[in-house]
């Protein structure tokens, strides 16, 4: 069986060795430049950096970018449109009757969609290489985090799957006595609505069992415990890290000293 | 040298919740090193309760009020963290779903080890140990979720034994396993007791298991009735059936026949020297005349109302559940599906009512294909009621549960009623119309569940695991009633794990082996063949294996009784 936790995928490469605590950082340091640097100019190119690190270092395949964000990238089109219509600028680049379009208003727009489209792609990185277990495990070792807080990330691990088998067994046991399986939102949210009820009793019997179980294992007895599952924080992590500080220098450097213009001014139409 | 490991005096205990009465009345227990001793009871005897205060879940975790003392390897667990009893007492539960949580096998074991803070290295070792213990080399890295029922029960024991505690107790852990499961989970128990240091508590139901015991406690109303050594407590069946506990079936036999409480065989072997002891035959006319009756059945049935030909399924992930089902169930069968968990029962009978669709070969339900009219349409005829009543009811009372199909389909308001009216006094559940279904017991809820089905008026009814979870006696009403439901007509198709339930009530036999039929045929014919049930980890009931052993098939007590002819 695949071990299949949200969108984390067990494979070999740079990304998967990198704890999940640099990741995380690393996933700070790409938000901040996607916000950072407003123009298009730089953020196509640090798109192309993304996704190479996504393809090269984590082993994503290149279709992943495009058909898991479907959504962002859709959402990054309309962005895209409606900013390129409204914002107005020096450079005329074409008009079609009274829509005008401008340069500076496309830089800006494209700078603005690609933002969007950026995190994503550098938090689909992150999920496809962390498994939820580590960031869990590191939280608690290098954040201090309260033991249970991040045994609850693992229970929540744990019954996913259940929970959606039990799904499919209620909406089976209702399709028997009649009831549709409609795909409209009306249907989906009366379903919603009458399932609450067997989920919640079954979900609060078991959330009970399985807190019993666990503290007869004597979770929680003793101030410390061990780990018998242990991430490991390896040195190549800095390495990645001090190479996209390194592009963020880069690309402060040539804003500051006006190499590539920076949208600062908007004007709306 | 005796040493008593579980010293129980004058216990008494309340939920805070509880109405009236105590969960557990002044129980007195001691038990020794070394000892299998097995609980036994009804639904609500006490039994869990009295399993939860020897690691101090109560009154640690769950609160109430408790008198006496209890002491467990030296301590008294009401004054110690239920944590630190783990070294002494390690506990598993039923549901083996819920006690796991862990994101892979070994981390599910080493959980207690690493509360304990105990070193990396040795974590490996307990792994490979636990591991060869319950018997899951091989499924180290495995998520408990990719599990069979049986190696997740494994699992939830090896996770407790890697503790190392000097008692285990385990709460009904094979209620919910299939026959391989529990012949799994009653090997480790057996090889555990090998062990002359190490204690075993079972609570159980099934009287036949009991037999391996040291030692049966039985529980009532939350006091101890019985306590001794199995040969002694077993006898007794006219007390287990006034507890509502199946009594064991070669004592209860013998007992009908008048012999004294103390003369009484309990095993099939026994009863066969016992048999001939008393220069007892079967009187073959009448045995014949069983035969017949069997004939007569079939001659009353009706038309194919349901047939399967070359029936194959192949799940998206490449896995050939079904491989060739061929079956034809005339209207009135009273079919029993065996089999099992993985082996494709499910998977067939989801196929009855177009849930899953053929992906070769066909099924027509009255005519119809499955793969041609929607299952709204084909539900009319044929429904389906799921394992666990659970997760199939919804609604704020009885009455709205039972109502939703007719509501579905669009009958008024009087047809309703009428229809929710018929359909309780089916299940023998009137003046339920305005209870809230969870706060009913089980065998209530698994009730209200046939009910809920009955009143859309399918002329063919799947039932699957109808008894699971049920004690004796709820058994006993559920299938008196699915009985009812075939002599009025309706069909009736039953996934079942629970092996006198079929040779009591079911007509025919299918039993399913990794997607295909290894045995088809009358009851009778299929129990005569124990050989070949063995081969899919299937028992026949004792009084089958006595009448076996006399060269007759009978199926139930009553069957055997009335054959037998005092020399």
């Amino acid at each position: 069986m695949n071990e299949t936790v949200f969108a984390y995928c067990p494979k070999q490469s740079f990304l998967h060795d990198i704890d999940p605590i640099k990741k995380i950082v690393w996933l700070i340091m790409v938000g901040l430049m996607s916000m950072i640097f407003q123009t298009g100019l730089l953020q196509f190119p640090l798109f192309v950096l993304l996704a190479l690190t996504g393809v090269l270092f984590a082993g994503l395949p290149v279709k992943n970018i495009f058909t898991s964000l479907k959504p962002i990238w859709l959402l990054a089109f309309i962005v895209l449109v409606i900013q390129s219509l409204v914002i107005k600028g020096e450079t005329l680049l074409f008009s079609v009757g009274p829509i005008q379009i401008y340069a500076e208003g496309l830089m800006s727009a494209t700078g603005v969609a690609l933002r969007m489209v950026n995190v994503a792609v550098g938090s689909v990185v992150f999920l496809f290489t962390t498994h939820p277990r580590d960031l869990a495990i590191a939280s608690t070792e290098k954040f201090k985090l309260p033991v249970r807080g991040a045994q609850g990330l693992f229970l929540a691990l744990r019954f996913l799957p259940l929970l959606q088998d039990e799904y499919q067994d209620l909406v089976a046991a209702h399709k028997v006595r009649g009831a549709g399986g409609g795909k409209s939102l009306k249907d989906r949210f009366t379903r919603l609505q009458r399932f609450t009820v067997p989920y919640l009793f079954s979900g609060l019997r078991r959330a009970q069992i399985t807190a019993l179980a666990m503290d007869s294992k004597a979770f929680g007895a003793y101030p410390t415990k061990t780990y018998f599952h242990i991430v490991s924080y390896p040195k190549k992590g800095w390495l990645f890290l001090l190479a996209w500080a390194l592009i963020g220098v880069i690309f402060a450097y040539l804003i500051v000293n006006g190499y590539i213009p920076d949208v600062t001014q908007v004007r709306f139409a | 040298m005796k040493e008593e490991v579980i010293n129980i005096k004058n216990y008494s205990f309340r939920y805070k919740d509880q109405k009236e009465g105590q969960a557990l009345k002044n129980i007195n227990l001691q038990i020794d090193k070394g000892q299998f001793v097995v609980i036994m009871g009804p639904s609500g005897a006490g039994k869990s309760t009295l399993a939860n205060c020897l690691n101090g879940l109560i009154p640690n975790f769950i609160k109430g009020k408790y008198e006496g003392e209890i002491i467990v390897m030296g301590k008294n667990p009401a004054q110690e963290k239920v944590g630190t009893m783990a070294k002494n007492i390690g506990l598993v539960f039923q549901d083996f779903e819920s006690q796991l949580f862990s994101t892979n096998t070994k981390l599910e074991i080493v959980f207690g080890p690493e509360n304990f803070n105990v070193p990396k290295e040795e974590m490996e070792e307990i792994i490979e140990r636990i591991v060869r213990v319950v018997k899951l080399e091989g499924l180290e890295n495995r998520q408990p979720f990719t599990l069979s029922g049986g190696q997740k029960q494994r699992l939830a024991i090896g996770s407790v034994l890697a503790n190392q505690p000097k008692i285990v107790c385990m709460d009904e852990p094979t209620t919910d396993l299939d026959p391989v499961g529990k012949l799994g989970i009653f090997q480790i128990a057996k090889e555990l007791h090998q062990d002359k240091d190490f204690t075993l508590l079972i609570i159980e139901h099934e009287t036949e298991e009991a037999l391996e015991a040291d030692r049966i406690v039985v529980m009532d109303n939350g006091q101890i009735v019985l306590d001794g050594k199995p040969e002694e407590i077993l006898p007794q069946v006219d007390f287990f059936d006034n507890l509502g506990i199946m009594p064991l079936q070669v004592p209860k036999f013998f007992s009908c026949l008048g012999l004294a409480t103390d003369d009484l065989p309990l095993t099939p072997e026994a009863g066969l020297a016992k048999w001939k002891d008393l220069n007892l035959k079967i009187d073959d006319a009448k045995y014949q005349a069983l035969l017949e009756k069997d004939e007569q059945l079939e001659k009353r049935y009706g038309d194919v109302v349901l047939s399967v030909s070359g029936l194959e399924h192949v799940y998206p992930n490449g896995n050939r559940a079904l491989k060739g089902i061929d079956l034809e169930i005339r209207e009135g069968e009273f079919i029993a599906i065996l089999g099992h968990n993985g082996s494709g029962k499910t998977t067939l009978v989801k196929h009855f009512n177009g849930l899953l669709l053929p992906t070769g070969g066909q099924v027509k339900v009255y005519g119809k294909d499955t793969r041609e009219h929607s299952i709204y349409e084909i539900g009319k005829d044929i429904s389906y009621v799921f394992q666990n009543p659970d997760h199939q009811i919804f609604s704020d009372t009885v009455f709205e549960e039972v109502a939703f199909s007719p509501k579905m389909r669009g009958f008024t308001k009087e047809e309703i009623e009428k229809r929710v009216k018929e359909a309780l006094k089916a299940v023998d559940m009137e003046g339920y119309e305005e209870q809230d279904p969870f706060s009913l017991t089980k065998g209530e809820r698994q009730r209200i569940a046939v009910a809920s089905v009955l009143s859309a008026q399918p002329r063919i009814i799947i039932l699957d695991e109808p008894t699971t979870g049920l004690d004796f006696k709820e058994q006993r009403q559920m299938m008196e009633l699915v009985k009812r439901l075939n002599e009025n007509g309706h069909t009736i198709i039953m996934i079942t794990h629970t092996m006198w339930v079929v040779a009591e009530y079911a007509h025919k036999v299918a039993v399913i082996k990794d997607g295909e039929f290894t045995m088809y045929g009358r009851t009778r014919e299929v129990f005569q063949q124990e050989d070949k049930l063995a081969e899919s980890y299937l028992k026949t009931p004792h009084i089958v294996n006595l009448g076996n052993l006399l060269g007759r098939t009978v199926l139930s007590i009553d069957e055997l009784l009335f054959c037998t002819q005092k020399g």
